[in-house]
C-alpha cells in the first residue's frame, strides 16, 4: 500500500510542474505576420495505393529592403529548409519556393539554391507548417524604416489543365513532373513604412514564381492558376 | 452497544479484507522505450514510465502511469493504460496494450498535449510476482513549442505545433 501512496504522490507532484500555457507574448517593437488560411490551405498529397494525405503548404516569409535586396528570412517551412520531402524520389523540389531560394542566394554543391539534408538552412527560423493559419513574430534590428515583407506559398502536386503533370520539360508550364509543384508558388508582398502612422499593412499578390524553379523571378501572367489563389485568405502585417 | 461493536468489527474486517484483496491485485511496472519516427516526424523520442496496474481478472489489467519523455522538449506524460493477455498466464504471455493521456511540459517554451499508444508484446515470468516484458507499437504525441531564431539582423519567433508519430520498442519490469 505504501508503494501505491508514494506513486500517487509522485504523479500528482509531476502534474503540478506544468500546465497548458501561452508560449508567445506580443512584445513592444514586435512585428506580427498573420497568415489567415484559405479554403485550399490543406491539399491532398498522394502517398501510395491511392491513399492521400492532407498537407499544409510550404511557406517562406522574409524581408527585403525598400530596393528589393534580401535582408533576412523570418520563417520557412521545415521540409524545404531540411530537404525533408516525402515521396520525392530524389527530386530536390527546386520549384517549391524558388523566389525565396534565389532571394536568399545560397548556392549549393549541385548548383541549386534549395537547402539540402546535409546543409539545411540554419540562418532562419524553421518549423512544421501549422495545419491552420498562424502568426510569426519578428523584430528587425538594423533600424530599417521601410522594408518589404515577402511571403511565398506553394502546394506540391496541385496540377491543373495548364500546369499539367505530364507537361514536357521544355514547356513554360512544366513544374517538376509527377512529384512536382503543379501550380507555381505565389508571392505576396507588403510595403511596411514605419514613418507612417499606420500600424497594419495588408500584403497583396504580386505574381507567381518560376514554375520549374529555374530562376527567382516573379511572373504576373496568372493563366492556369486557380486553387492556389485560395491557399491563403489574407496576410496582414501588424506593428505593436 | 453490542450491535455497534459488532458493526464496527464487521466494517474493520471488510476494510481489511478488501484492502488486502486490492493490494494483492496491484502490479507495478517500470519501463523504458525508444521511438523510431515515422515520415514527417523527426528526432528519436525516449520514455521512462512507472505504471500501477490493477488486475481486473487474470487476463485484463487497467491502471495509470506517469513518467518522463524526451522529444525536442522534455514532457511529463500521465496516462491511463489497459493491458489484455491474449492467452492465459504462462511462462511467456502475449499481451496487447492501449494507453491514452496527456503530457505536461515543464519547460516555459513548450506546452503539452495528448498522447496515445498501442502495442503488442510478450512478458516472461521470473517468479510469481515478477515479470519482464518487451513490446512494440505505435506512439503519438502532440505538443507545441516556441521556436526562436536570432541573428545580428533579426529576431523571429513562432509557435510550432507538432503531432509526433513513432513506432516504439519498450522493455519493462513488473513487480
Amino acid at each position: 500500500m505504501r508503494k501505491f501512496v508514494m506513486f500517487i504522490t509522485v504523479a500528482v507532484g509531476l502534474m503540478q510542474t506544468s500546465c497548458n500555457k501561452k508560449l508567445l507574448e506580443y512584445e513592444s517593437d514586435d512585428v506580427r505576420v498573420e497568415i489567415a488560411e484559405g479554403e485550399e490551405w490543406l491539399h491532398d498529397f498522394p502517398l501510395f495505393l491511392g491513399i492521400k494525405k492532407k498537407n499544409p503548404p510550404q511557406i517562406a516569409i522574409w524581408i527585403e529592403d525598400s530596393s528589393g535586396r534580401y535582408v533576412s528570412t523570418i520563417y520557412v517551412s521545415q521540409k524545404i529548409a531540411t530537404e525533408g520531402w516525402l515521396s520525392a524520389n530524389g527530386n530536390r523540389r527546386k520549384e517549391a519556393l524558388p523566389c525565396w531560394c534565389h532571394s536568399r542566394g545560397v548556392r549549393y554543391d549541385d548548383g541549386l539554391f534549395c537547402p539540402t539534408k546535409q546543409q539545411p538552412a540554419t540562418d532562419a527560423l524553421t518549423g512544421a507548417t501549422p495545419r491552420e493559419g498562424f502568426s510569426a513574430y519578428f523584430r528587425e534590428k538594423t533600424g530599417l524604416q521601410r522594408y518589404r515583407v515577402m511571403v511565398e506559398v506553394n502546394h506540391s502536386t496541385d496540377f491543373t489543365d495548364v500546369y499539367a503533370e505530364d507537361a514536357a520539360p521544355s514547356s513554360p508550364y512544366y513544374s517538376g513532373g509527377k512529384e512536382g509543384s503543379g501550380q507555381p508558388a505565389l508571392v505576396y508582398m507588403a510595403d511596411v513604412d514605419l514613418t507612417k502612422q499606420s500600424r497594419s499593412f495588408t500584403a497583396s499578390l504580386i505574381g507567381h514564381s518560376s514554375p520549374d524553379g529555374s530562376d527567382g523571378g516573379i511572373y504576373t501572367d496568372m493563366e492556369g492558376i486557380d486553387s492556389s489563389l485560395r491557399i491563403v485568405k489574407q496576410i496582414t502585417i501588424r506593428l505593436k | 452497544m453490542k450491535r455497534i461493536a459488532l458493526f464496527t468489527l464487521g466494517c474493520i474486517f471488510f476494510q481489511c479484507s478488501f484492502s488486502q484483496n486490492f493490494v494483492e491485485k496491484l502490479r507495478y511496472q517500470t519501463e523504458i522505450a525508444v521511438g523510431f519516427p515515422l515520415p514527417e516526424s523527426h528526432g528519436t523520442p525516449k520514455w521512462l514510465c512507472q505504471k500501477v496496474m490493477y488486475e481486473l481478472n487474470p487476463r485484463l489489467m487497467c491502471g495509470f502511469g506517469a513518467g518522463i519523455s524526451r522529444y525536442d522538449k522534455t514532457l511529463v506524460p500521465m496516462f491511463a493504460d489497459l493491458q489484455w493477455s491474449v492467452l492465459r498466464s504462462r511462462r511467456f504471455t502475449q499481451f496487447v496494450e492501449a494507453r491514452a493521456g496527456y503530457s505536461f511540459a515543464p519547460s516555459p517554451s513548450a506546452s503539452g498535449g495528448s498522447n496515445i499508444g498501442l502495442g503488442i508484446g510478450t512478458s516472461f515470468r521470473l517468479s510469481d510476482a515478477h515479470r519482464i516484458y518487451a513490446s512494440v507499437g505505435y506512439e503519438y504525441q502532440y505538443f507545441c513549442q516556441l521556436k526562436t531564431f536570432e541573428s545580428a539582423v533579426v529576431r523571429s519567433r513562432f509557435v510550432e505545433k507538432i503531432g509526433h508519430n513513432a513506432l516504439s520498442a519498450t522493455v519493462g519490469f513488473q513487480f
